[in-house]
């Protein structure tokens, strides 16, 4: 199934990839503060940043056109809330600001989750002295994200192949109750993950 | 002989009401390894879960499991989790850390031990069950039947003296099932083994117990029990084929 399509390339090998996992986090860590923080009446900031984004992406060797479809995927959030921005007084700059904002910090997430494996980003938290609570809470997530998409591809698959017509009001009812199965699986399984993990000694 | 396991009228019942035991009592030896054989529903999972306290979620005032001498409560649960190790039926429920070695590491690292210490017995895990080298990948890049296999040496990391595993060779192929069979047949454990094959039980299991509708329905020698045609139809089981020729009187 199509378990890659979160971090596909993040077990590329180029100098990106190799440097080492602190060192892209914290990097990382930082443009993402700076450019939310460095007010927009710098534009010349926010070019350079761009230009160094662009420039490690061309060293990681991921394909561009991974890299602006996974961006293009995730900018309507980011619109979302730029465009209420349009509703102010001289909002126009202000739309500017947050676009342009996300849409680097955006980026940055992206080039870091493709260069880095996930696994190795948790260690790395954890020897950060992030704390546990929260490690855990992202591995099972990452780990679980994947068995949740496999559950939801084999429940369509099965309602795919005895659907033979349908009406879109028929198939809006039909990915409500795929949507309210999914939550009531996925809570059953918290369940018996927390039972494997108590077995083997969690408290 | 020392008891390894002892359950004394046993019974359970679901939130929904549904009675899942109703009066189970049987015992185990040490060095043991028992079929626990039954219909879809019997009870068999549930029953697995009560040895090592994950159910029921209350403990009953009189003591009815007791593991090694040590009767199940409040206060040794933990110690008793030690020693029962469980293997679930979804390896996808035991699975449950970004990494193969992260996971086998779980459960020693939950006793304590140190970092030398968990490193020295998950490569002892991973070696008994062929996993060596595979520290680093993810769970869900793993096939089925090395899934099933790292659950395998995540229980075994923990050392346990007793295996309960719930339906261990469920989704596997033939060669998957072979390698699991040999690994738990070099496992000097206790053992006892929820399943549907019938094949593997008189291969491992010395003893049988037939369980339906949360009661026992007949407890001793695997080949005498599993070669009761009667019986077995009875339960929604089947005499397995390596008995064919073997009659029961």
């Amino acid at each position: 199934m199509r378990h890659d399509f979160l971090d596909r390339y993040s077990r590329l090998d180029s100098p990106i990839h190799r440097l080492p996992t602190i060192v892209k986090l914290l990097g990382a860590l930082g443009v993402v503060t700076a450019s939310v923080s460095v007010s927009f009446t710098h534009p010349w900031f926010f070019v350079m940043v761009a230009g160094l984004l662009l420039i490690l992406s061309a060293f990681t060797t991921i394909p561009w056109r991974f890299i602006f479809g996974r961006l293009v995927l995730l900018e309507p959030f980011a619109l979302g809330i730029a465009l209420m921005a349009l509703l102010q007084e001289n909002g126009g700059m202000l739309f500017l600001a947050i676009l342009v904002k996300s849409t680097l910090c955006l980026l940055t997430v992206i080039l870091l989750s493709n260069t880095t494996p996930f696994a190795s980003l948790l260690q790395t938290m954890k020897r950060l002295g992030v704390p546990r609570l929260l490690v855990t809470i992202l591995a099972l997530m990452y780990r679980y994200l994947f068995v949740l998409i496999d559950e939801a591809e084999r429940l369509n698959r099965a309602r795919a192949s005895r659907t033979f017509s349908a009406s879109r009001t028929k198939k809006w009812h039909m990915l409500a109750s795929l949507i309210g199965q999914l939550f009531v699986r996925s809570t059953e399984r918290a369940e018996r993950i927390y039972a494997a993990m108590t077995a083997r000694g969690w408290k | 002989m020392n008891t390894a396991i002892e359950i004394r009228n046993l019974q359970f019942r679901y939130p929904d009401g549904k009675e899942a035991l109703s009066g189970v009592s049987f015992s185990i030896a040490d060095g043991e390894c028992v079929g626990l054989v039954g219909p879809n529903g019997s009870g068999k999972s549930t029953l697995l879960l009560h040895l090592n306290g994950i159910l029921p979620e209350a403990y009953p005032a009189t003591p009815n499991i007791i593991i090694y001498g040590k009767s199940l409560s409040k206060d040794t649960a933990a110690d008793i989790r030690r020693d029962v190790g469980l293997l679930f039926q979804d390896p996808d429920d035991q699975l449950f850390c970004p990494t193969v070695f992260e996971d086998v590491a779980f459960g020693p690292q939950q006793f304590g031990l140190d970092e030398e210490q968990v490193r020295n017995v998950v490569a002892k895990a991973l070696e008994q069950t062929a996993l060596l080298g595979s520290e680093n990948r993810s769970p869900h890049h793993l096939s089925s039947g090395e899934k099933r296999r790292v659950c395998l040496a995540g229980v075994l990391a923990c050392e346990p003296r007793v295996l309960a595993l719930d339906e261990p060779t469920s989704n596997l192929d033939p060669r998957g099932k072979r390698s699991l069979i040999k690994t738990l047949k070099s496992i000097p454990a206790t053992k006892i083994i929820a399943t549907h094959d019938l094949e593997m039980v008189v291969e491992l299991c010395s003893r049988t117990i037939v369980l339906d509708q949360g009661t026992i329905i007949a407890d001793g020698p695997t080949h005498q029990l599993l070669g009761d045609e009667q019986l077995m139809l009875a339960h929604g089981l089947e005499k397995p084929h390596i008995l064919r020729h073997i009659h029961p009187h």
